[in-house]
């Protein structure tokens, strides 16, 4: 199923880009999805995302359709779903 | 409370339009204080709109001299005043545009070592710094004297508000538990992104200040100049927060 993914704050920048269009299998989870978005970039990418131990970020705020999700919780996704990764700023 | 007198009366006659303000929120408004952490690209706005307003009293803490790269988004800077201390140029502008207005202008940044004092002395804050650290120092200030907080910050063409009030709201802690790897001092900025984070953050203050109540407590209002969008996102609190948390 195919799942797009927003990047906002620091990973858009990094990426140059505003999105991602993945596929990935049936029951995926929201962090199957994020562990491969992060997969496709470099380490300054990754270390936004994913600590040394490969586990979501608490600094990183990650949406499910628009609505902030528990990110122990690894809700799966659908076709079509859309997936946010909202990072940490402090620009003042 | 002091009350009003005709020439605020006169001055603020427009906003005194607004329905639910008025005189008696006007009247809060003067008698209010507000710490405002920097005032560059975003603490500098959000100071003038405050002044603009009629806060009765505004406590500012800038640290360093003012350089070329500043003015893209330094409202209260100005082009003669490069190489000389930022602050004293926020306060000049700020005293030339409200004569009114009383001033406490410290010439550092927030630290744990000045936070406690500085937000106990006041009746809110509004956090525009550009490293995690100070703002982290607020948010434990503000946690312990429970003080409101917003929370405004911005990157590229990027930013987001948010009301703290300790108790009620989540605290920053529990929105960001740890500083993001990789966060710099400096960040790709137009001048007109920070000020539409301060626009927001002003007005959550004024509301809440004067008694209108506020919007964003507890939610975080995310918006992106790129694509022009607007989100407004639920906030939870962390029950392990290690600033508000019950363990």
């Amino acid at each position: 199923m195919r799942i797009t993914v927003h990047l906002l704050g620091q990973l858009r920048h990094l990426a140059a880009r505003d999105s991602v269009s993945i596929e990935v299998g049936e029951g995926a989870t929201v962090r199957d999805v994020v562990m491969q978005v992060a997969a496709g970039y470099d380490e300054a990418f990754r270390a936004i995302v994913l600590d040394a131990q490969g586990a979501l970020r608490p600094s990183l705020m990650v949406l499910h359709n628009d609505i902030p999700i528990d990110k122990a919780s690894a809700p799966r996704l659908r076709e079509g779903d859309q997936v946010t990764l909202l990072t940490a700023i402090a620009g003042g | 409370m002091i009350p009003l007198t005709d020439e605020e009366k006169a001055v603020y006659e427009w906003q005194l339009w607004v329905r639910g303000f008025g005189e008696d929120g006007q009247t809060r408004l003067k008698n209010a204080s507000a710490l405002v952490s920097r005032v560059g690209g975003l603490g500098g706005p959000v100071a003038l709109e405050l002044a603009a307003a009629g806060i009765g009293r505004l406590v500012l803490a800038h640290g360093g001299d003012l350089r070329p790269s500043d003015l893209n988004r330094q409202v209260l800077m100005t082009h003669d005043w490069i190489g000389k201390p930022r602050i004293e140029s926020a306060v000049q502008r700020l005293k030339a545009f409200n004569p009114r207005l009383e001033i406490e202008a410290l010439p550092e940044n927030i630290s744990d070592a000045n936070a406690d004092a500085l937000v106990a002395g006041v009746d809110i804050v509004f956090d525009c710094a550009p490293l995690f650290q100070e703002r982290f120092a607020m948010n434990r200030a503000c946690v312990a004297h429970r003080k409101p907080l917003v929370d405004a910050a911005m990157f590229e063409m990027e930013g987001q508000v948010t009301l703290i009030i300790p108790g009620e709201t989540p605290c920053l802690a529990c929105i960001y538990p740890e500083s993001p790897p990789g966060w710099k001092r400096q960040f790709p900025v137009f001048g007109a992104v920070p000020c539409l984070a301060a626009a927001i953050a002003v007005m959550e203050g004024i509301k809440l200040l004067s008694g209108m109540g506020p919007s964003l407590a507890g939610k975080m209002l995310y918006y992106d100049t790129r694509t022009m969008r607007m989100r407004t996102l639920p906030l939870a609190r962390r029950r392990d927060c290690a600033v508000c948390g019950e363990t």
